[in-house]
């Protein structure tokens, strides 16, 4: 077969099979379970959740104990379904995980977790400055969100989605993340 | 030392024992609870996604040298991070197992799930070999040997000492009672080692002590011995003085009874012969009182008969009086004595041309005037019973006892001067030698030859009386040789 590559006519054909090997052997390493062939909303609608085990909110952020907690989306969906799919039958702490989806910052109600679905910064620091709810993890994928005063924001390194926390934001919302999930964030204060 | 060497053994090895599953147990405990923090910390990277953070977590296992591998699964059973990074995957669980950590072979394996809050995120795998639990089973046998060792060395030298300490004393002590009994000395002592004054100081101290008791009473059992012995010895001599005394005494008195015997034997025979004529002639002379002649024969004959018998008696108290040797004794030359005698017979000599020739004689102890009867007699004897011109020789040597033929065995002195008494007078047969010592003993008839018979008799007892012995030799016509044997002092 390669020797059939060598023939002149089949140059063109040489070079598309070099870049799809290319293409192959960048994407071989990735043995990581969550983001070969998974689809980046479903990694972070399973991180969103998982934010959830990993984030302390203080008292009086529950009305009782069997309150559930509620995870806000505000913007476009971009999980279609599958982050209700993944909450469906989990429980954290004792408590059932609601979905609210809203379309506009007044819509926001109390919720523990927003996930904020924008992608331009400056309206993100619009949202946040016009937030103003304690008690609330704010999420992002926007670039920076974190810097502009995000708790948890998405960032994409290596074709593999990695983390990055404010934890002090965190905290002047009564929050407490958990070092576990610091440690694999990247910090930013 | 075998007894306590078996149960140290035992001790060791049950303990051993015991350690070895204690310690399989706590290395699982260990396993365990180590699987149980990583499991903890890797929740956020299997949450998160974090391979990095995942590795990182397990190469913390690095410190853990027994720990030769580790995986994190992913909640799909999928391997997320390993540990050491390089480790193959074939080498590690295709999926997880059952939780727990259980032994395999020769390695501790298990599983543990990861879990955040109620949600299970994944599978920790950790394996670890029992390089450890050997080390130490390995460091617990040394040790077994080394304690079981010291122990053996320890008890050995503790016997030792105790052995010098105590035994060693007590054999030493039982040594020396049985020589003391065996040698019976009893002044052998024990020695005290140490001389502290432990029980086994007291117990020589006392064996010591009782020592000098035997030894003491040993001493004066022996003294008292000896005093009687010395006693017993000085009795025993005295008695033999006493027997000795009376051994001489006995003899002097059967001399004594002899001499009685003999006394009684004139008086019953040869007095009787004149005692017949005085009363043969008595009665005659009564008978005839008119006939003046035969009267005067009669008395005549009575009378020398009177004369006689005065004689005999004489003679025989002059005997009788000589038997007890006189205590008076000194130093008489008898070339004195001889010419005292010589002078004596003098007138006899001229009338018969008599002569006594001496050789040198002697000086010898004894009683002068017993001496001078002794030669006196002699000379006496010699002159009666010479038949031609009497010569008499007196010569003198010195012999030894034991060159003597001597009659008796109480023969005392090693010396004996022998004075030789020769004359050239009748003579008498050899087999009369002793008769003629005899008292009254004659060989002759009082015709031919006057006397009593009693000289010779006389001179026996003079010589006796000086310790010494008289014999004769003599052959008829050829005369007699006295040899007179006179101890040397």
């Amino acid at each position: 077969m390669i020797a059939v590559l060598t023939y002149k006519p089949y140059i063109r054909l040489r070079k598309i099979i070099v870049v799809m090997l290319a293409a192959i052997a960048i994407a071989l390493p990735q043995s990581s379970f969550a983001q070969t062939g998974v689809p980046e909303s479903h990694v972070k609608a399973v991180f969103l959740f998982n934010f959830t085990q990993f984030t302390e909110w203080p008292e009086g952020s529950f009305a009782d104990g069997n309150a559930p907690l509620v995870i806000g989306i505000l913007g476009n969906d971009p999980f279609d379904r599958y982050l209700e799919e993944t909450v469906k039958d989990e429980r954290v702490q004792g408590r059932h995980i609601v979905i609210q989806h809203y379309k506009s910052i007044d819509e926001v109600k109390s919720c523990h977790l927003l996930y904020i679905s924008e992608k331009d910064p400056d309206k993100v620091s619009e949202i946040i400055g016009a937030l103003k709810k304690p008690r609330m993890l704010t999420v992002s994928d926007c670039r920076n969100f974190t810097k502009i005063g995000g708790m948890i924001g998405f960032i994409k390194r290596n074709n593999k989605i990695k983390l990055q926390a404010n934890p002090t934001a965190a905290r002047s919302a009564g929050l407490t993340i958990s070092s576990k999930l610091l440690r694999v964030s990247e910090i930013t204060d | 030392m075998l007894t306590s060497g078996i149960v140290l053994v035992i001790t060791c090895a049950t303990f051993t024992v015991y350690e070895y599953f204690s310690f399989r147990e706590s290395a699982r405990d260990n396993l365990a609870t180590v699987g149980k923090i990583i499991a903890a910390n890797s929740t956020a990277a299997l949450a998160f996604d974090n391979q990095e953070d995942a590795n990182e977590l397990l190469s913390g296992l690095r410190t853990e040298k027994h720990i030769v591998a580790a995986c994190l699964y992913d909640e799909n059973g999928r391997i997320f991070a390993k540990y050491p990074p390089n480790i193959p995957d074939d080498q590690l669980p295709m999926a997880p197992g059952r939780v727990g950590f259980r032994f395999t072979d020769d390695y501790l394996e298990g599983f543990q799930p990861v879990i955040e809050q109620v949600v299970p995120l994944g599978t920790l795998y950790l394996k670890s070999d029992m390089e450890a639990m050997y080390e130490r089973l390995r460091l617990y046998s040394l040790i077994t040997a080394l304690v079981i060792i010291a122990s053996f060395l320890l008890g050995y030298i503790v016997s030792r000492r105790l052995q010098k300490r105590i035994i060693r004393p007590i054999l030493h002590l039982a040594a020396t009672s049985r020589s003391v009994t065996k040698n019976q000395d009893y002044s052998v002592r024990a020695e005290k080692t140490y001389d502290d004054d432990d029980e086994l100081g007291e117990l020589t101290d006392a064996f010591n002590s009782m020592l000098s008791q035997i030894e003491s009473q040993n001493d004066k059992i022996t003294s008292f011995n000896q005093e009687l012995e010395e006693k017993i010895r000085k009795r025993t001599s005295e008695l033999e003085n006493a027997n000795n005394e009376l051994a001489v005494v006995n003899s002097k008195l059967i001399k004594s009874n002899r001499d009685l015997e003999q006394f009684a034997y004139v008086s019953s025979h040869d007095l009787q012969e004149p005692l017949r004529k005085i009363r043969t002639f008595s009665e005659l002379a009564g008978r005839n009182p008119g006939n003046r002649e035969a009267t005067q024969t009669y008395i005549n004959k009575i009378s020398s008969s009177a004369e006689r018998m005065a004689a005999l008696i004489k003679s025989v108290l002059n005997y009788s009086r000589l038997s007890k040797a006189d205590d008076h004794q000194e130093w008489v030359d008898l070339n004195k004595t001889i010419d005292e005698v010589r002078t004596d017979f003098e007138l006899l000599l001229t009338e018969k041309n008599g002569q006594i020739i001496k050789e040198e004689l002697p000086v010898v102890l004894g009683m002068p005037l017993q001496l001078h009867q002794l030669f006196y007699n002699l000379v006496s004897n010699s002159l009666k019973f010479a038949d031609k011109d009497p010569e008499i020789r007196v010569s003198a040597r010195r012999v030894a006892a034991k060159d003597l033929d001597l009659p008796k065995a109480d023969h005392l002195f090693l010396e004996y001067h022998e004075v030789r008494f020769k004359d050239n007078g009748i003579g008498f047969e050899q087999i009369y030698a002793d008769k003629v010592f005899a008292i009254f003993q004659r060989l002759h008839d009082r015709q031919n030859y006057p006397g009593t018979g009693i000289g010779l008799a006389l001179c026996k007892k003079i010589v006796e009386n000086h310790n010494g012995f008289i014999k004769v030799q003599s052959e008829l016509g050829k005369g007699a040789e006295f040899y007179i044997y006179l101890p040397v002092l």
